[in-house]
């Protein structure tokens, strides 16, 4: 068998003995997409950082 | 296999059941024997100093003069006994058993003990102008490498010799260790802010802007990645996005607590995270010192905002300060003040502890409002309550705050005693340091690489590469550079 073939296997084997922890299978059950809240929230927050990044540098270089 | 809670998701109220409060008291004590040098007792002059070293009888000194009968050996025996039934008395209260403590603390601060000593070795450590003092012609100049020993010989015990691992684990408490050591740091700060006024209110500022930025910019990518592309519900992205965008351990757990996600949830992030800060505190130091010799606290800012935890943070500001230090006076010959870089990496991470709290209730009033989640939460809604965000809130914050201010108010009103009480600071100090090294030791010891496999984490471990690689690394870094760049240390003569 040649090295890269022994490599393959290796990795065929090693991938397959790779169970994802319970908790995080049984979580994508539950999984749907982003709410509009989410989004919301998540939009404020970047927004408030790139405005204060603004504010920041004007007040740190004046 | 499953994963146990993480230790500050079992911690019991009361001030003499956490590791919070017990690093409260032991900084306060330490405090409190330094600034005995403010009215003329010297009640820390036995402590152990370890210099840079070419002949190893002098390794290792009590610091004072007065001690000096004691021998090296003395003061270290002398702090290892002082250390030991400080910290048992905390192992007791805390509920650990005593014996195992004591075993493994000894264990613990014996190695600590040597990779200081091999870390101060001339041929690793010494700078430029010190060679001719060692009589010797070449040194790598690494500046202290012991953290980085200590690191290391934790990691190798805790991935190749786990049955030692599993017995040092009693004493193996990296957040205990660096939040006694941020307390004690606090009077070393108050100390440098006293005698350099302007200087430290800016580098003071900035920090609390640059931990605004950070946790507003790094928060909702990481959680939109989490929630889009890993397909992780809100119960588990919120933690995530709060632990791997900021500040950890305890931001995983003060955000699973608001949103009143199950207490798995920030223990297996937990496991993630404390194999990403051992990686980034090998790196990060490294690379800013390369990039940013001539700028150290756009450095000490940046592992301050960079690295994901209290321990880890503060960690790799001491090493990148020894770090850039030694290279500075290398290349440039300039000789920066010790302890500035981990003073931006402190101020950095100690408003991100703040900012939690205050991330972790606007979470909890949108969860509970909007009622964000998946069947857990539908049509029930549930208080905040501020007395659980209070109880999540890091207690080792007050010992610092009141440490600093302390010191501060009392250096700032009696400028006589500013001198005495920075020589109290640098004692103090010296066990401040011990402590940060216990720290890496036990932060090697309970990194266990191999149990992300074990325990199937792959998908957390794929966020967490992504967002820290992809953007946390560079924005910190950005944000290090707009608000720090230019300002620099004090230069002390060589």
């Amino acid at each position: 068998m040649s090295d890269l073939a022994i490599k393959n296997r290796t990795a065929a084997i090693e991938a397959s003995s790779y169970e994802e922890h319970p908790e995080l299978v049984q979580q994508n059950e539950e999984w749907t997409d982003l709410s509009s809240v989410e989004v919301k929230l998540c939009g404020i927050s970047l927004g408030l950082g790139l405005v204060l990044l603004a504010v920041f540098l004007y007040v740190f270089r004046s | 296999m499953t994963a146990e809670p993480h230790e500050l998701l079992v911690q019991k109220p009361g001030f003499f059941k956490s590791e919070d409060w017990w690093a409260v008291w032991l900084g306060l004590l330490i405090v409190a024997l330094g600034a005995g040098q403010a009215a003329g007792v010297d009640l820390l002059g036995w402590v152990a100093k370890y210099n840079v070293w070419s002949d190893i009888g002098k390794a290792v000194a009590p610091n004072s003069k007065e001690f000096a009968f004691l021998g090296g050996f003395g003061s270290m025996l002398a702090t290892y006994l002082f250390l030991l039934i400080l910290t048992t008395a905390g192992a007791y209260f805390m509920g650990s058993s005593v014996k195992r403590f004591v075993a493994g603390f000894t264990i613990l601060y014996w190695v600590t003990v040597a990779a200081n000593t091999a870390g101060n070795f001339a041929y690793l450590a010494a700078t430029p102008n010190n060679l001719e003092k060692f009589g010797i012609g070449w040194s790598l100049g690494l500046g202290e490498l012991g953290f980085v020993i200590a690191l290391v010989l934790g990691l190798i015990i805790g991935n190749f010799f786990p049955k030692a691992a599993a017995f040092l684990s009693t004493a193996a408490k990296p957040e205990w260790y660096i939040k006694t050591g941020i307390v004690i740091l606090g009077m070393t700060i108050a100390i440098k802010t006293v005698g350099a006024m302007g200087l430290a209110s800016t580098v003071i500022f900035r920090g609390i802007c640059a931990v605004v930025e950070a946790y507003l910019i790094y928060w909702p990518v990481v959680y939109i990645i989490a929630r889009k592309f890993f397909k992780f519900t809100p119960e588990w992205a919120a933690p995530m996005a709060s632990g791997i965008s900021i500040c950890g351990v305890a931001a995983a757990i003060a955000t699973g607590s608001a949103i009143r996600a199950r207490a798995i949830v920030p223990t297996v992030l937990s496991l993630v995270i404390i194999v990403f800060v051992a990686v980034e505190l090998l790196i990060l130091p490294w690379i800013a010192t390369t990039f940013f010799a001539d700028d150290p606290l756009v450095a000490g800012a940046w592992m301050g905002l960079a690295v994901k935890s209290d321990g880890g943070a503060i960690a790799s500001g001491a090493i990148t300060d020894s770090l850039i230090r030694a290279k500075a006076l290398a290349e440039y010959g300039v000789n920066y003040q010790e302890g500035w870089t981990l003073m931006a990496a402190t101020t950095a991470k100690v408003f991100i502890d703040v900012f939690i709290g205050i991330w972790a209730f606007v979470l909890a009033v949108v969860w509970s409002v909007y009622q964000i989640g998946t069947k857990r939460s539908e049509g029930k809604s549930y208080k905040v309550s501020f007395r659980e965000i209070g109880d999540r809130f890091p207690k080792f914050l007050i010992g610092f705050l009141v440490v600093f201010g302390g010191v501060f108010l009392w250096g700032i009103t009696n400028p006589d005693i500013v001198k005495a009480a920075g020589a109290g600071a640098g004692q103090a100090n010296l066990l401040r340091s011990i402590f940060f090294g216990l720290c890496f030791f036990s932060i090697g010891l309970i990194t266990n690489v191999r149990k992300l496999w074990a325990e199937g984490l792959g998908r957390i471990v794929g966020v967490y590469a992504l967002a820290l690689f992809g953007f946390i690394l560079w924005v910190g870094l950005g944000i290090s550079y707009l608000f720090y760049h230019g300002i620099l240390p004090p230069v002390v003569a060589s």
